[in-house]
């Protein structure tokens, strides 16, 4: 008997404002909102969204707007009115770090799907399945975990997944400004957008904005082949991520995967061997003591 | 009558969890034998929670407990047991970061929640939000701002507990995972290796390499919100909490006695309160690092940063701990911790004193025979102190 294969929807998370020619090879695209949103590098405000949702709607195409900030109390009152305008608009959903996502939503009756998106800490399915029972439809996998701890937490838990598959993996966030207040300290020059640290030949890209300051894994995490697993297994979404890729290469990605004619060494040529499987194979360590 | 804060001290270990409340902790916080974010910290049994949990009570203390794993899959099933075993030793409170650990606790025990500040809670709503799950106190994020702080108070029933000293994460809590990329050891569930105060070659994306007169690093200064004390005690935050579960007797003795006195002396009689900068460089010199308030102000700038190129030498200030004292000979018996000699000058601090100034006149040693150096690690030793010290108060090495 053959196989019928679950359809995976492939997400992008654009990094350059002009996505019409990414749309066609996706199934879903994740924007940021300006001032409320990290990790992207272009965020978007309502009027951006209420264009490119029309587009995406004609193509019955998905759109997701990411608030996954921590907020301070004065940003509240903002929040609260963009998540209500996201909601009239009736995008697809609001990806979320700071809890006080999901307490507005609640105490303002705001009717909108939101995705629990606490990045590092997306772990387990019992504390997915708590986030469902408080108000969240759907949720954003850690990088950090094995493909057998996603595919455990997909037998356990009812949420859709939206697993994070091509792209550099974030690594930090603070709210200091680490690259402003080091150059100012040393009274150095040559300031961009982006910028890369290195240690024993790795290169990590490193922006500092107005949010504050964020790291990025130096390979890019190529998860191709585990994609074509992750369909077998039922993941709903697979998450492509094009910061610090060219436009050009990142397109070449994505269609590949849309039409699932590629593979791990063409997406790994495609970037110039820059590649790696991130956590997919390689469990983290701690030492806990076994306790009697 | 001001109500005091609770001032809430580390302790990594049975011994320390003693010595930290002979300084004045109200309450301490302890790693059990799993599921805490210290795993490479020596950590305690189920006994020795038992035996710090009926010393701390037996005075009037508190014993948190961190339970602040963010957990996989494979450590679900073992949390339930582990709550239980925790509430079965005397255990009055953990300390909370992912939800299903609250859930687990709130079904099973009848433990004090609190929340970890792995949470990053910033906001009223968030607050509002773990308030209505049972949580009791929140650990608010460290990027709180006053105002924020104030508003939380007012506006929610939860106790607030604030850092007040050590060290700082470069980075929002629980938004770190440098650590699991480049050591393969996970930040979230106690294998930390601070990259945060590694060096880095920073380069611009042209490639333009940076070269200051010290390498990039996310490197921070430690946090000390001494001048700020009155302050948070005004506005009302329960807890005051001190940051450092790896730091030794004489950093925890050190710290708590300063913040101890500080409490005390603000809250018994607040008009006339003076701010005394001489503590400053008692705190400086134990930790051997500078410290600035952070965020508690507002904006975090570059004289956050900690651009030293980690020139740091160990500290050698802490000089012997006071073991017994003869009231007719005046005489004190020591044990030596680090080098000193005739002729230095000294401090002498503990929970009962104003801190007494000595300068070391005579050494006697185990023979009763008259020494100039004590070198040797452990050495008991005696001196003729003219003043009253009790066991357990400790001598430095007096600084300018």
């Amino acid at each position: 008997m053959k196989t019928v294969k679950y359809m995976t929807k492939i997400m992008a998370m654009p990094a350059y404002p002009n996505i019409d020619d990414l749309i066609d090879q996706t199934d879903a695209i994740l924007l940021g909102y300006k001032g409320m949103s990290i990790n992207f590098l272009f965020t978007v405000d309502l009027e951006y969204i209420e264009h490119i949702l029309s587009i995406l709607k004609g193509k019955k195409k998905q759109l997701f707007v990411a608030l996954n900030k921590n907020f301070h109390s004065n940003e509240l009152e903002s929040v609260k009115e963009v998540m209500q305008k996201l909601a009239d608009l009736q995008i697809d959903g609001i990806l979320y770090y700071d809890v006080a996502v999901i307490q507005m939503k609640k105490e303002y009756q705001i009717d909108i799907p939101l995705i629990w998106g606490a990045e590092h800490l997306t772990t387990n399915y019992a504390t997915m399945n708590y986030w469902n029972r408080h108000g969240a439809d759907m949720a954003y996998v850690s990088g950090e975990i094995t493909k057998q701890e996603i595919l455990e937490i997909k037998k356990h838990t009812n949420m859709p997944l939206i697993v994070p598959i091509l792209g550099h993996l974030p690594m930090f966030v603070s709210e200091r400004h680490e690259i402003k207040n080091y150059l100012n300290h040393f009274q150095l020059n040559g300031q961009s957008s982006v910028y890369y640290m290195e240690k024993e030949e790795n290169r990590y890209p490193i922006v500092d904005n107005e949010e504050g300051t964020f790291v990025y894994a130096s390979h890019i995490l190529n998860g191709y082949q585990e994609y074509l697993e992750f369909q077998e297994k039922g993941i709903d979404y697979v998450l492509c991520n094009e910061n610090f890729i060219d436009r050009d290469i990142f397109l070449k990605i994505i269609t590949l995967f849309h039409n699932q004619n590629g593979s791990d060494e063409a997406i790994d040529t495609l970037l110039d061997g820059n590649t790696d499987k991130g956590f997919f194979y390689k469990e983290t360590v701690y030492q806990v003591k076994h306790y009697d | 009558m001001i109500k005091k804060p609770e001032l809430l001290a580390p302790a990594g270990d049975l011994e320390r969890l003693k010595w930290a409340i002979e300084y004045g902790a109200d309450a301490v916080y302890i790693g059990g034998p799993a599921l805490g974010l210290r795993a490479n910290a020596k950590n305690f049994t189920f006994e020795e929670i038992k035996e710090g949990c009926h010393y701390a009570h037996e005075r009037g203390k508190r014993v948190h407990v961190t339970v602040n794993i963010v957990l996989h899959n494979k450590e679900i099933s073992l949390v339930k047991d582990y709550l239980i075993r925790l509430e079965q030793c005397g255990v009055d409170t953990i300390i909370v970061s992912d939800p299903t650990i609250i859930e687990i606790a709130k079904a099973n025990t009848n433990l004090e929640i609190h929340l970890s500040t792995q949470q990053s809670t910033l906001n009223i709503e968030a607050c509002r939000f773990w308030e209505q799950q049972g949580v009791k106190r929140i650990v608010l994020g460290r990027e709180t701002r006053k105002e924020e702080i104030k508003e939380i108070i007012e506006k929610t029933n939860l106790e607030i507990e604030c850092f007040i000293h050590g060290a700082m994460c470069a980075s929002m809590s629980g938004r770190c995972v440098l650590s699991n990329f480049l050591t393969a050891r996970d930040a979230n569930r106690g294998g930390c290796s601070q990259i945060c105060r590694w060096d880095f070659d920073l380069y611009n994306d042209q490639l333009k390499h940076f070269v200051g007169e010290q390498p990039f690093t996310f490197c921070s200064k430690d946090l000390s919100m001494l001048k700020y004390l009155p302050d948070m005690i005004d506005m009302g935050i329960t807890s005051f909490k001190i940051e450092g579960r790896m730091r030794s007797i004489y950093y925890i003795a050190t710290v708590l006695n300063v913040y101890r006195k500080v409490i005390d002396d603000y809250c018994n009689n607040p008009e006339s309160y003076q701010y005394n900068i001489a503590y400053e460089r008692i705190l400086r010199n134990c930790a051997n690092r500078d410290s600035v308030p952070q965020f508690f102000g507002g904006e975090n700038d570059s004289t956050c940063g900690y651009y030293n190129g980690r020139v740091e030498v160990s500290n050698q200030d802490f000089l012997g701990v006071i073991l017994d004292y003869n009231e007719k000979t005046k005489y004190a018996t020591i044990e030596q911790r680090n080098y000193f000699k005739v002729g230095d000058t000294v401090e002498i601090f503990g929970p009962q004193l104003h801190t007494i100034t000595y300068e070391v006149k005579e050494i006697l040693d185990e023979k009763k025979e008259f020494i100039s150096v004590v070198r040797h690690p452990r050495q008991i030793v005696q001196m003729k102190i003219e003043e009253r010290v009790y066991p357990n108060n400790l001598i430095r090495i007096k600084k300018d």
